[in-house]
């Protein structure tokens, strides 16, 4: 136990903890006591920077990103108004060095295709899964939180999104309001949100009860703080994976719609519309029509799911890493 | 923030009392089927009135189940008691609107039993500390030189602040629990059960820090606890709770040396004198049954099912708490310092 500094007298006169603050008139006395108190934010940023693959992660998103929205400089043939060059004559062709991921059967650039077709499956995978989540933790949060009737109306409002079927909700939307993405992405984070919300729900309401929050309560923080700054850092583990599992669905997801005639439409691709537009070559020679999309899908989900692991180590100081 | 204390501090402390609860009534409705119709209510706090001074202790004691620690939440107001007035120097605490039950937080804190739950695992020590001088403004007051000092006032080493809760052991924990009431300069600081979870071989610290605290900073402390080994240790004045009423209160002495009640004397005649001789041949009072249901208290005196006293008259009139010659308040119409023959 460190005994108090030889300050015994400063207390003994009685005034309060104030006593404790004032300084004394000597300030060079107190500097050596005084260790730096780190913000939560830079404790942060110190755990997440010794995640190596979350920085490997980022890294590969960024270039990603790079190399897709930069795809009029990067692509080997540049994309005209209708898309990247056809070359009928020459057909679906395996990887070579002028073709380096091959050409498919209207004799287009796969790589090429790759890169802009990145733009769009990039764009509303993450838009999505950041807006669901958004979305769903603070529906989570509040209806945990407040409990009672706010929580019923807010859980049965999920309930009855989840049980609309979802493909006939983005046909009906995208027929009304016609393809953008951004309606790809207003309607499928409208449709993802509510398993985030019921996650988030059911961590706040046995994290609330716990004592540390009655302290909080008890030293005078609103409900707000409360939320923000005590419950939800205990709950960002699970936010993270569901977040992570919705970038791949979303991706998925457009796909379908693009299948249906709702989504993105020739020219324009996306990686899930490749892949599913060479749904038939498993098992034959163009088989590699299927792989590059998918390695595309693969590589993007696998570096956000690393770097949501690393967001998730860096809020909980007792991880391993 | 509060008036010099050094002339309270030589003088006896008279005048009105820091916290004083008026009966203090709290039932939990039990519902049922389709429409959540109420069809009981659970007892937990029924009807106790007590005061605590400046600087003074207050010990509420009883087994598990009793109502302690719901009425130590009910004097915070971190449950809403059903009826009754808990007034703060003066203040009507149910009263008080969302602005100044802020404000009166600020006065009245409390400390948990258990150091695990009740410090948030993803925050710092210092961030614990930090939050409630944000939340009231006085941050960048001095702020984290305060929190310096009052890890050391409390026993830790200042350069903790970055470490997390899980990086401390038990009584550490409790200590960090310790300074996070004090940081707000609180005149009354709520106890549950503060050493309850911790070694037997470190209680004794923290309950001297306690102590040393309640000196210097001229702290009111309402302290909940079962060990009535501590508890004489360092009330001032002790409640004896059952089944959510106050059965016996007066000071420490009085009560300990003559307890009068039946249900003190059995609680008294279960601690363990660490003489083993004397521990061997003294008499102790054995409860028969367990504790009623809460939903359906017997009627008059809530400890009849278990007296070895009980008449007729036990279960037609409830006993009032008053003095019947004891020199403290009794609820019990037999009260008799007299030991059972057994």
């Amino acid at each position: 136990m460190t005994p108090l500094e030889p300050r015994g007298p400063v207390i003994a006169e009685g005034s309060p903890l104030g006593s404790l603050v004032t300084l004394p008139g000597a300030g060079g006395e107190v500097s050596e006591t005084v260790t730096v108190h780190r913000s939560q934010w830079e404790l942060f940023r110190r755990r997440f920077m010794r995640h190596r693959m979350a920085l490997i992660s980022i890294g590969v998103l960024v270039l990603l990103f790079v190399l897709c929205f930069g795809a009029d400089i990067f692509a080997p043939y540049e994309a005209t108004r209708t898309g990247v060059p056809q070359d009928l004559l020459l057909g679906p062709v395996g990887p070579s060095g002028a073709h380096w991921f091959g050409t498919d059967e209207l004799g287009r650039d796969v790589l090429s295709r790759i890169l802009y077709a990145g733009q769009i499956s990039l764009k509303i995978g993450l838009a999505v899964a950041l807006l669901s989540t958004l979305v769903g933790t603070v529906v989570g949060a509040v209806a945990g939180y407040m409990g009672r009737a706010v929580d019923q109306g807010l859980m049965r409002l999920t309930d009855l999104f989840l049980i609309v079927p979802q493909i006939a909700i983005l046909a009906i939307a995208l027929r009304v309001f016609g393809y953008k993405d951004i309606t790809v992405i207003l309607v499928l984070a409208g449709v993802f949100w509510m398993y985030e919300a019921r996650v988030v729900r059911g961590q706040i309401l046995s994290l609330k009860e716990k004592e540390f929050i009655e302290a909080a309560r008890a030293s005078g923080a609103s409900s707000t703080r409360i939320v923000v700054k005590h419950l939800l850092p205990n709950v960002i583990g699970p936010i993270m994976v569901n977040a992570t599992l919705s970038v791949a669905l979303a991706i998925i997801t457009e796909s379908t719609l693009s299948f249906l005639g709702f989504g993105v439409q020739p020219p324009k691709t996306s990686w899930g519309n490749m892949l599913s537009n060479a749904a038939g070559y498993v098992g034959t020679p163009r088989a590699y029509l299927l792989y590059f999309p998918g390695l595309a899908i693969l590589l993007t989900v696998l570096a956000v799911n690393y770097l949501g692991d690393g967001l998730r180590d860096a809020f909980d100081p007792q991880s391993s890493h | 923030m509060t008036s010099i204390t050094s002339e309270s501090t030589v003088s006896p402390r008279v005048g009105s009392p820091v916290l004083e609860v008026d009966r203090l009534v709290k039932d939990y409705p039990i519902r049922a089927g389709l429409l959540r119709r109420e069809v009981g209510r659970v007892s937990a706090v029924a009807d106790i009135s007590f005061s605590v001074h400046k600087g003074k202790t207050l010990s509420l004691v009883g087994e598990s189940g009793c109502g302690k620690t719901t009425t130590g939440r009910c004097i915070l107001r971190l449950i809403e008691p059903t009826s009754g007035e808990v007034r703060f120097a003066g203040t009507d605490v149910m009263k008080a609107s969302g602005k100044e039950l802020r404000a009166l937080r600020r006065s009245m804190q409390i400390v948990y039993q258990d150091p695990y739950a009740s410090l948030n695992p993803r925050l710092t020590v210092g961030s614990i500390l930090a939050d409630p001088l944000k939340v009231h403004g006085r941050w960048h007051d001095g702020g984290s030189e305060r929190i310096c000092r009052l890890l050391e006032r409390v026993g830790l080493d200042p350069k903790h602040v970055n470490r997390y809760p899980h990086e401390f052991s038990g009584g550490q924990r409790q200590r960090i629990g310790i300074a996070r009431a004090l940081t707000l300069d609180p005149d009354l600081i709520v106890l549950d059960e503060p050493v309850s979870a911790l070694d037997v071989s470190i209680r004794a610290g923290v309950v001297n820090l306690l102590e040393e605290l309640q000196v210097e900073l001229d702290l009111a402390y309402v302290f909940i606890a079962h060990d009535l080994g501590v508890v004489r240790h360092v009330s001032d004045e002790v409640a004896v709770m059952y089944l959510g009423k106050i059965v016996e209160i007066g000071p420490s002495d009085a009560v300990y040396d003559h307890a009068s009640h039946p249900y003190t004397q059995a609680l008294l005649s279960a601690v363990p004198v660490p003489d083993p001789k004397v521990e061997r041949e003294r008499r102790r009072i054995l409860l028969e049954g367990d504790v009623p249901s809460p939903v359906d208290p017997p009627s008059g005196c809530r400890f009849r099912t278990r007296c070895w006293k009980a008449q007729q008259i036990c279960a037609e009139e409830e006993p009032a708490l008053i003095d019947r010659g004891q020199g403290h308040p009794v609820a019990c119409h037999f009260a008799d310092e007299a030991l059972p023959v057994s």
